[in-house]
């Protein structure tokens, strides 16, 4: 059967990959060279309240920039952290043909559906979303 | 099985499936022996209605990947606010289409 679930084929994964990796890149670079002070998230600019995301690419930046950037949103890290090791699986399959990245995709989906692990990502986002909103992002 | 009960299925779900893959559902269906209705019957389907109206209202934390059943690119869509809004804007566009098709994936995985 050829399923057409997203990101079940190693290279539609890969190219979904190289294009988050490609965008956050960018988006790093330009918010760099912007500055601080103006967001374009839309939960935000809808509501007026931070959402669970807000303040990744300052807490990048802060890091970069040594600040501390808990004073953010460590998710960004978080993120930021996840992003690069991506980016490097998948350079090393490319070089070596494997699917490596593939393989930990799948199971790492597997593992965030079991219904425990779920909860407490859950709770962990809403507490850090508390954090970030008591921080006045 | 029978065509009525087949033609009862095909009207309350039709508008849970891909249009394209509709005549191949319903030969499926009559060719299949009638005990397993039950399983056919027992199916939960993600609506793609629902699947929209959670789009537009909190398509930029990612809710809507997640009730799909895209659990990775609901955290990837959740951690980059909605990837920086562009992606929430093209899911609005994509999701009903995308439910549909999981509704399908899963149909064929499980009668196979």
């Amino acid at each position: 059967m050829t399923s057409s679930l997203p990101l079940s084929s190693r290279n539609r994964l890969y190219a979904g990959v190289a294009a988050l990796g490609a965008a956050g890149g960018a988006w790093l670079v330009c918010a760099s060279a912007a500055g601080s002070g103006s967001t374009i998230c839309p939960f935000k600019l809808a509501t007026g309240f931070a959402c669970p995301a807000c303040g990744s690419t300052r807490a990048v930046l802060a890091l970069f920039e040594g600040r501390n950037p808990l004073q953010y949103n460590p998710i960004g890290l978080v993120t930021f952290a996840v992003g690069a090791l991506a980016l490097g699986l998948m350079l090393r399959d490319l070089a070596t043909g494997s699917d490596r990245l593939l393989r930990t995709w799948r199971s790492a989906e597997a593992f965030a559906r079991r219904p425990p692990v779920a909860i407490a990502g859950v709770g962990l986002l809403a507490g850090n979303w508390i954090w970030t909103l008591s921080k006045g992002l | 099985m029978e065509e009525s009960k087949v033609d009862m299925f095909m009207m309350i779900n039709n508008s849970n499936f891909p249009s394209m893959s509709l005549p191949s559902i319903r030969q499926r269906l009559v060719s299949m022996p009638d005990d397993r209705f039950a399983t056919v019957q027992s199916f939960q389907f993600k609506s793609p209605t629902t699947a929209i109206i959670i789009s537009v209202l909190i398509g930029s934390l990612g809710i809507d990947r997640f009730y799909i059943g895209d659990t990775g690119l609901g955290i990837a869509k959740l951690l980059t606010c909605g990837g920086l809004g562009i992606w929430t804007i093209v899911d609005w566009f994509l999701i009903m289409g995308l439910a549909r098709q999981r509704n399908h994936d899963k149909f064929v995985a499980t009668l196979i």
